[in-house]
């Protein structure tokens, strides 16, 4: 009775915390307003920032140029994803934000609660990033300017206004005989490089990449990504170029040759000087559930991210722990070789995080081989979980105690007979529920192969969120996801445990009864 | 040929070497008892029988297979020896039957039916038949010990090696399992037990080792070998077996402790209750009622209870050496309440004093 209050307790503390999350998020509820025109910034000059946070990308490094011009600056900011940044100016985690130019315009267009200081920071180019001393950048080059400046300027006006229909991109209808080329894209830029409704790639530089690769006769494939991921996937030869609005700066051209396409503005970006005018919390709710799910049918990249999350968890679960009993049986050989390389391999694997394992797969190990993201990650995981797996299934190996190894032997079983026959059996329902336990938190820490491309469902949510800028129902239905995920794992092993009891204490003898 | 052929044996650990030459043969039929003190090697010499330990260096031809040889097909060898532990080692996850069961399937090749049949005639043999679906851990020492002995007859061994059966076993579980080795040595099986327990020794097996020095120190039959050892080793150690001794100051004393391990002494000494009730009662009021008292004045002087249970006679005496105490009185004069000192006179009478500071007692049977 006492057990079945306590249980009781632990369920009505997590909906509490749940409940929690909730109305944490609630407040964050962006006012969904529609776009006239742009507001006055809260900050007009340079010196109006001194003492302030100015938050950035990772991989913009700009510091020296904001000092330059607003050198009062108190810190920098850094965030992986647009979408978080501008999350952090509304919510006045920071008090302005680098953008380029046509990322920024866009972006004032379209939400009234911000505004661009009047003065741009600086000028240069946007360019598409080639490995230095790329042979085929000048080829690129080339054709680039043979594109007339009446067409790029009216590309330009396309994609940075508001009318969404006319923004698509034309079909690789050309032969493409002069092969194919992997392009490192950012996928969360509008106007320049972005998701379209259907996920497929579309913006500014997008257009631009396929109207040189026309004049080039070749094909080209787009790789979705962070921003932060666009320069690292050039350097290690996974992509031809690179794209993404980037900026040509001087110390980026130590690492990378670029063909500048358009002239680009630093600026920044600030909140605007008075308050809008909000809705009430149950309509804008409403506008934020439409926006989130209905719109463009987005739900289905949230289906599709969890339909890869679970490919990947489960898949890399599976090989995972075949991985970790072929361990632990060479590791029962004791073979001081074997011991040695599985030691290296566990330790290695447990002192770093699961991201940057994967971070080192993609860029570095399958650098060269263009294997896709969702195979790195199915690997990455399975090395993660086998490392893990084994060492629980070991430990547990140890704690057998010796004289069943002996009495096995002693009865005339070989060592591998012994092993596999009596040491085993006992082993697996000891560590059963740690390595599901394992399993379960394995499941939630799928959520960093964003970090290499793959669109799992927390990337899902990250996408829509970078989309429509509603941060609660984004979060709050992959957290939910995740929640009902790891509920139902966590029964299924409770099922299992009971099924084995039940075994058990039934007494029949296999093959007799 | 002898069953089993041992040839200057030799096994070396890194720190100590507890076999340095062990050279017997073993017929088949025979029925050894390996005693001695702990850390003489009597264990490591049954290990190294079923090559469970591998041995520095000679011959171990069991059945005319050199276990010794790298080449040796271990498994063949080990299935003709049944072996049974201190600490049983039964496979916990696994039903009794089934304990018995696994091996004659995996090894032998038996149909569950055939396996079934087997293991429910060796349990109705030790007496477990009422106990075939129940697990290890729901089982006493004594049970587990039989379980382990019918699973190693299932396979029908031509040797049996016992290491220490009965040293983990609560005192009260020592008979059950005594008694199934006693009926076991009727059958004719060959029979190598290494034990602390000298009447079960004593009463079944025909030869004896006595193992200290690095080998076999001494060989010969019960009587010989426990009536008259020849060997001055032997000779302290088969006394050694039969006296018990105590030795505490009053700073230092646990008399629960003591009591203890008389009673441990006791169970293995006296078939009979009331000889051991005369011992416990004995030893008991005199140091409460007599010693502590007397110690008390002097809390670091030490003094030593032994309790000799004699050689050959059945007399069982009690000296009480007090020589540690400065005060040279006699501390058992006075001291006692009238009940305590009618318990004494019951259970012992005391005999003339032979030594300064000590008072030997005879205890009543």
């Amino acid at each position: 009775m006492r057990l079945f209050t306590r249980k009781t307790n632990h369920r009505r503390t997590a909906l509490c915390i749940l409940i929690a999350l909730m109305l944490c998020l609630l407040t964050a509820i962006p006012a969904a307003v529609s776009a006239e025109e742009m507001s006055k910034p809260e900050y007009s000059k340079f010196s109006d920032l001194d003492g302030k946070t100015v938050g950035m990308l990772t991989g913009a490094p700009f510091e020296d140029l904001i000092k330059s011009r607003a050198p009062g600056v108190k810190e920098f900011q850094y965030f992986g994803a647009k979408a978080d940044m501008q999350m952090a100016l509304k919510n006045g985690k920071i008090d302005a934000m680098l953008l380029n130019n046509a990322v920024g315009v866009l972006t004032a267009n379209n939400y009234h609660e911000l505004a661009l200081m009047p003065e741009p920071l600086g000028e240069t180019d946007f360019g598409f990033a080639f490995n230095k001393g790329s042979v085929e950048k000048s080829r690129w080059q080339d054709a680039f300017d043979k594109i007339p400046e009446a067409d790029r300027q009216n590309m330009w006006n396309k994609w940075t206004g508001t009318d969404e229909s006319i923004k698509t991109i034309p079909e690789q209808s050309w032969p493409g005989e002069n092969g194919t080329v992997r392009v490192a894209s950012c996928d969360s830029l509008p106007p320049m490089s972005y998701r379209g409704d259907k996920g497929e790639l579309i913006g500014y530089d997008i257009e631009m990449i396929l109207l040189i690769a026309k004049e080039l006769d070749v094909h080209v494939v787009f790789d979705g990504m962070e921003f932060s991921s666009v320069m690292p996937s050039v350097a290690s030869g996974k992509a031809l170029l690179g794209n993404g609005s980037i900026v040509i700066s001087d110390e980026r051209k130590e690492t990378f040759d670029f063909v500048p396409y358009c002239p680009a503005q630093y600026v920044l970006m600030v909140r605007a000087a008075e308050d809008q005018p909000s809705q009430g919390i149950w309509p804008s709710l409403k506008t934020s559930f439409y926006k989130t799910f209905i719109k463009d049918s987005r739900y289905q990249m949230i289906l599709s991210g969890l339909g890869l999350t679970l490919l990947i968890g489960v898949t890399s679960g599976f090989l995972g722990l075949l991985l970790a009993l072929g361990l632990v049986f060479v590791r029962y050989k004791n073979r001081r070789g074997i011991n040695r390389a599985i030691n290296v391999y566990t330790s290695l694997v447990s002192g770093i995080p699961a991201v940057v394992i994967l971070m080192v797969l993609y860029y570095i190990v399958f650098g060269k081989i263009q294997a896709p993201a969702v195979v790195v990650a199915i690997i990455g995981f399975t090395l993660i979980f086998g490392a893990r797996t084994f060492g629980v299934i070991w430990n547990t190996v140890g704690a057998i105690d010796s004289g069943q190894r002996e009495a096995a032997l002693a009865l005339g079983y070989s060592e591998k007979q012994a092993f596999r026959e009596i040491i085993m059996p006992q082993v697996h329902p000891r560590c059963l529920h740690i390595v599901l336990a394992q399993f379960v938190s394995l499941m939630k820490e799928t959520s960093v192969a964003g970090f290499i491309t793959v669109l799992e469902l927390t990337r899902a949510g990250d996408l829509i969120r970078s989309r429509t800028m509603q941060a609660f129902f984004p979060l709050l239905s992959v957290a939910l996801i995740y929640f009902v995920l790891t509920r139902i794992l966590l029964t299924l092993v409770k099922m299992l445990n009971q099924k084995l009891d039940k075994k058990r204490s039934a007494r029949l003898v296999k093959g007799v009864d | 040929m002898s069953l089993i052929e041992i040839k200057n044996l030799r096994k070396e650990y890194l720190d100590v070497t507890p076999l340095e030459n062990v050279s017997v043969n073993i017929e088949e039929g025979d029925i050894v008892s390996i005693i001695g003190p702990s850390g003489t090697g009597k264990s490591t010499l049954l290990r190294c029988i079923n090559r469970l330990e591998t041995p520095t260096s000679g011959s171990i031809i069991v059945d005319g297979v050199n276990v010794c040889d790298p080449d040796a097909d271990l498994p063949a060898v080990r299935r003709k020896m049944g072996m049974v532990f201190q600490a049983f080692n039964l496979f916990p996850h696994k039903m009794v039957v089934e304990n018995i069961m696994m091996p004659q399937q995996t090894l032998l090749g038996r149909s569950p039916a055939e396996a079934y049949e087997e293991a429910m005639e060796q349990l109705r043999l030790v007496g477990l038949e009422a106990k075939s679906r129940r697990y290890p851990n729901e089982l006493s020492g004594g049970q587990k010990q039989r379980v382990a002995i019918a699973r190693a007859l299932a396979m029908h061994p031509k040797i049996m090696l016992f290491d220490e059966p009965t040293s983990a076993l609560d005192p009260e579980m020592v008979s059950e399992v005594i008694s199934v080795m006693r009926e076991l040595a009727g059958t004719g099986l060959t029979m190598l037990i290494v034990t602390h327990e000298m009447r079960l020794a004593q009463e079944i097996s025909n030869r004896i080792f006595f193992m200290d020095k690095g080998g076999i120190y001494e060989e010969g039959t019960p009587e010989q070998i426990f009536e008259n050892p020849q060997k001055e080793r032997t000779r302290n150690f088969i006394f050694r077996i039969r006296s018990w001794e105590y030795a505490f100051t009053y700073n230092t004393r646990d008399i629960y402790e003591m009591m203890a391990s008389l009673t441990h002494f006791c169970t293995r000494q006296f078939k009979d209750s009331k000889a051991m009730r005369n011992c416990q009662l004995a030893v008991e009021e005199l140091t409460t009622s007599c010693l502590l008292p007397a110690a008390e004045k002097e809390p670091d002087a030490t003094v030593r209870l032994i309790l000799n249970a004699g050689e050959k006679t059945r007399d069982v005496k009690l000296f009480v050496d007090y020589s540690g105490l400065k005060t040279p009185d006699d501390p058992f004069k006075g001291s006692a309440d009238e009940i305590s000192t009618a318990i004494m006179d019951r259970v012992m009478d005391r005999l003339e004093d032979t030594r300064e500071g000590m008072a030997v007692y005879q205890i009543k049977k």
